[in-house]
């Protein structure tokens, strides 16, 4: 299941000799493929060419061209200037975009940890085949299909210094208001709030998915030898899911690299440019939110899109770690 | 998985494959017609416009007066800038008219060649009907004209009159003006009233001060030269008034446009505000409850100008003289002041300044007649050279100045940490930094 269907076809496809006899000849190679003679092949080629139209136009191509802005000093409008390497030797000075990719990652660990324990719970809770579970599982689920351009502006209200529902609740139990989105943690807490709360419910039905799917067996055998509910937990349940955090666990890792309304919508910039972006001292500024505001708000598209190369950097160097992590794991 | 034969999968994929093009075609027509609706390449003449949108009555008055135009005013939502920026460079299903915001003006100048040189078409003639700075705006170095402006943005300042008589202080509009003609009695007052009742701040925060402050100065941050000038004397006497005020103990230090600033304003904790015409609008959404009790005057020193808008050509569009014909009708005194009374937006067109409509007395303001104040500020706004990378070098101050209010920086260590953040960007941006 590993390999994608595209490379199935071009596989089969590169060996016409062997395909040419059927399906028989494909499966002496690979189980898993069922080969086409090149001619067959033509209406699967169709069938995908869709999504490959679509993604050339909406995908492949600004990709293409946002790795050819990176080497001018477009404006976004009129002629641009070939600059060499300029915009890449910007960004290496460039002590924003070391704030942004500190607080990106700072931010990732702020959303992904309480994220992942407490869908997890709620996962457990589902599990446990209480009444109403498909309510429970439609609520849990809601916050993740709602705006988050909504749920940001209803965010920044409860966060709110003076006015919001958290400093009334730590008033209330005897504690000092704290100016959540004039602070440099203040903000993170927040936007990492929304982000975890916006994707506990998520994370639990794919958690959900994976516990059903252990076999009750199993359990039976551990509950004969004598093991309480924690030890099956630790012991039975986590190693089960491994894949299914593991999946979670890079979908999040993605997620959080490209994070972008929370902040944009939580945080205001008050100069207008890119330096004032992401609130006081620029805490909630993330990367892509900086390359935003660089691009769309001060017309430096030829910068801002080095600076979405850095990000591309960033995200595959991510990718690597959880794809090696995951190999080491399945081994 | 795929299984052979697979007939039906075949016709289910072309149609996929039909139906996709014919998605992408559908897209594409729709931009070019400026949403299906004639557009600039059909019989219509189109004004781009953000949701605001002129008044239905204006609409209405052009088609009336030129009924061949089949004038039409389309509203475009999102990114207005980007919008229209993307339209230009793709130049086609570009609008007869557009509407520019006063922050892009600089920013379009350098590209100069998108728009029709409105000089060419007798721009000239009808100067004087419009605000002389405002007009200037638009004008580029070489003496092309981008646009004719809509409205202009002279600030004056807010205040709760209700609150200032509770206190003993002067809380007529004329009182108040000649008290506050200098900063240092405005900070006086606010520490009287912040002595007289703790919660209650006067000054929004510290960019509210800066942002006037430097716009007094007569200059920005980059000269006309293309030098960096944002450690001049005059960006230093900007940010020690704002200091000034942060250490008066007066600043609510509480950021613009969020759910605190309006509750601040709703509760009478914020009873000054600075502000354009059009922050009235802002006032009557933040706190209806207190319409009746405010008043606006003279803020301290000269007046400044936050905003507004100009109405330009692509030059890629057709029949530049039709549209020039229909944005001089557009801006005529008449329809600008039908505009102020839609939107507040105040005319840049002097002609309406006697109109019944802004001579009329503002509720909200306790039956003042704004249009007099706005109109005297407006007199006194300096012309303001601006270039397109303003935006990008002033950033380091306001993000200063939020450190200073907001975690208590030191403000000397923050002027400095400015200004070298500044010039770094300055110099990436091409600005000769001495």
């Amino acid at each position: 299941m590993s390999t994608s269907l595209t490379q199935k076809l071009t596989a089969t496809a590169a060996s016409p000799a062997s395909a040419g006899r059927g399906r028989g000849a494909g499966r002496r190679t690979d189980p898993g493929t069922i080969a086409l003679g090149s001619r067959r092949a033509r209406p699967a080629y169709v069938a995908l060419a869709p999504y490959f139209l679509l993604f050339a136009i909406f995908s492949a191509i600004p990709i293409g061209f946002t790795m050819f802005l990176a080497f001018t000093d477009w404006r976004g409008i009129g002629d641009w200037n070939l600059v060499g390497l300029t915009n890449f030797g910007y960004l290496l000075e460039d002590p924003l975009f070391w704030k942004a990719l500190s607080n990106t990652l700072i931010l990732w660990v702020m959303t992904t940890i309480p994220c992942l324990t407490l869908a997890t719970l709620v996962a457990l809770g589902l599990n446990s085949a209480v009444r109403f579970s498909t309510v429970y599982r439609v609520a849990y689920l809601v916050p993740n299909i709602t705006s988050l351009v909504a749920m940001g502006i209803l965010f920044s209200s409860i966060f709110s210094s003076n006015f919001g529902i958290v400093n009334a609740l730590l008033n209330s139990v005897g504690l000092e208001s704290v100016r959540w989105l004039q602070s440099e943690w203040g903000i993170k807490v927040a936007i990492s709030t929304l982000s975890a709360w916006s994707f506990v419910g998520y994370n639990a039905m794919i958690i959900l998915a994976g516990l059903q799917s252990v076999e009750k067996q199993v359990y039976e055998a551990a509950q004969l030898d004598g093991a309480g509910p924690v030890r099956t937990f630790f012991s039975i349940t986590v190693p089960m899911l491994r894949p299914i955090i593991m999946f979670i666990t890079i979908m999040s890792t993605i997620g959080s690299l490209q994070s972008f309304t929370e902040a944009q919508v939580m945080t205001s910039s008050q100069g207008g440019g890119a330096s004032s972006a992401g609130g006081v001292g620029n805490s909630g500024l993330t990367l892509v939110l900086y390359f935003y505001s660089v691009a769309f708000q001060e017309n430096r598209y030829g910068y801002g899109a080095t600076i979405a190369w850095g990000v591309m950097v960033v995200v595959i160097l991510f990718t690597i770690i959880n794809w090696v992590a995951t190999r080491e794991r399945s081994r | 998985m795929i299984r052979t034969p697979f007939s039906r999968r075949t016709a289910l994929g072309f149609g996929a494959a039909t139906s996709s093009l014919a998605l992408l075609a559908a897209c594409s027509t729709s931009t070019a017609g400026g949403g299906g609706d004639g557009g600039a390449t059909g019989e219509g003449t189109t004004l781009w416009y953000w949701p605001e949108g002129f008044d239905d009555t204006i609409v209405e008055d052009i088609r009336t007066a030129l009924p061949d135009a089949n004038f039409e005013q389309i509203i475009q939502g999102g990114d207005f800038k980007q919008k229209l920026q993307t339209t230009l460079q793709a130049g086609s299903g570009l609008p007869n008219l557009t509407g520019i915001k006063g922050e892009d003006i600089a920013h379009f100048s350098e590209v100069a060649d998108f728009f029709v040189d409105l000089n060419t078409l007798g721009a000239e003639d009808h100067k004087g009907d419009y605000v002389a700075w405002k007009w200037e705006q638009a004008t580029t170095k070489d003496g092309r004209q981008l646009g004719i402006p809509i409205d202009i943005g002279p600030t004056a300042l807010f205040y709760r009159f209700d609150i200032f008589e509770q206190h003993g202080l002067p809380s007529t509009p004329e009182d108040l003006a000649a008290a506050i003609r200098d900063w240092e009695a405005l900070f006086e007052l606010g520490k009287q009233l912040n002595k007289a009742d703790p919660d209650t701040y006067i000054i929004r925060n510290l960019s509210a001060v800066f942002d006037i402050g430097w716009r007094q100065s007569g200059a920005a941050f980059i000269d006309e030269d293309g030098t960096f000038i944002g450690d001049d004397e005059h960006i230093r006497k900007a940010w020690d008034l704002s200091i000034a005020a942060q250490e008066a103990g007066i600043n609510a230090a509480l950021e613009s446009n969020t759910p605190d600033v309006a509750a601040a304003v709703a509760a009478g904790k914020l009873p000054v505000d600075f502000g354009a015409s059009w922050h009235l609008a802002d006032l009557v959404v933040d706190a209806p409850d207190t319409s009746g009790k405010w008043h606006v005057c003279e803020h301290p020193g000269d007046a400044t100008n936050l905003g507004g808008s100009f109405l330009g050509i692509p030059s890629g569009s057709e029949n530049h003289e039709q549209s020039f014909e229909i944005i001089l009708r557009l801006l005529n005194a008449q329809n600008q002041a039908i505009e102020y009374t839609h939107s507040g937006n105040f005319p840049a067109n002097t002609g309406a300044f006697d109109s019944p409509e802004l001579t009329g007395e503002v509720e909200f303001l306790g039956g003042q007649v704004a249009a007099e104040v706005f109109a005297r500020a407006a007199e006194y706004v300096r012309p303001l050279y601006e270039d397109s990378r303003d935006g990008i070098v002033n950033g380091p101050y306001y993000a200063e100045l939020s450190l200073v209010e907001a975690s208590g920086k030191d403000p000397e260590t923050a002027w400095k940490d400015a200004v070298s953040e500044a010039q770094r960007l300055a110099e990436q941006n091409g600005v000769t930094v001495s």
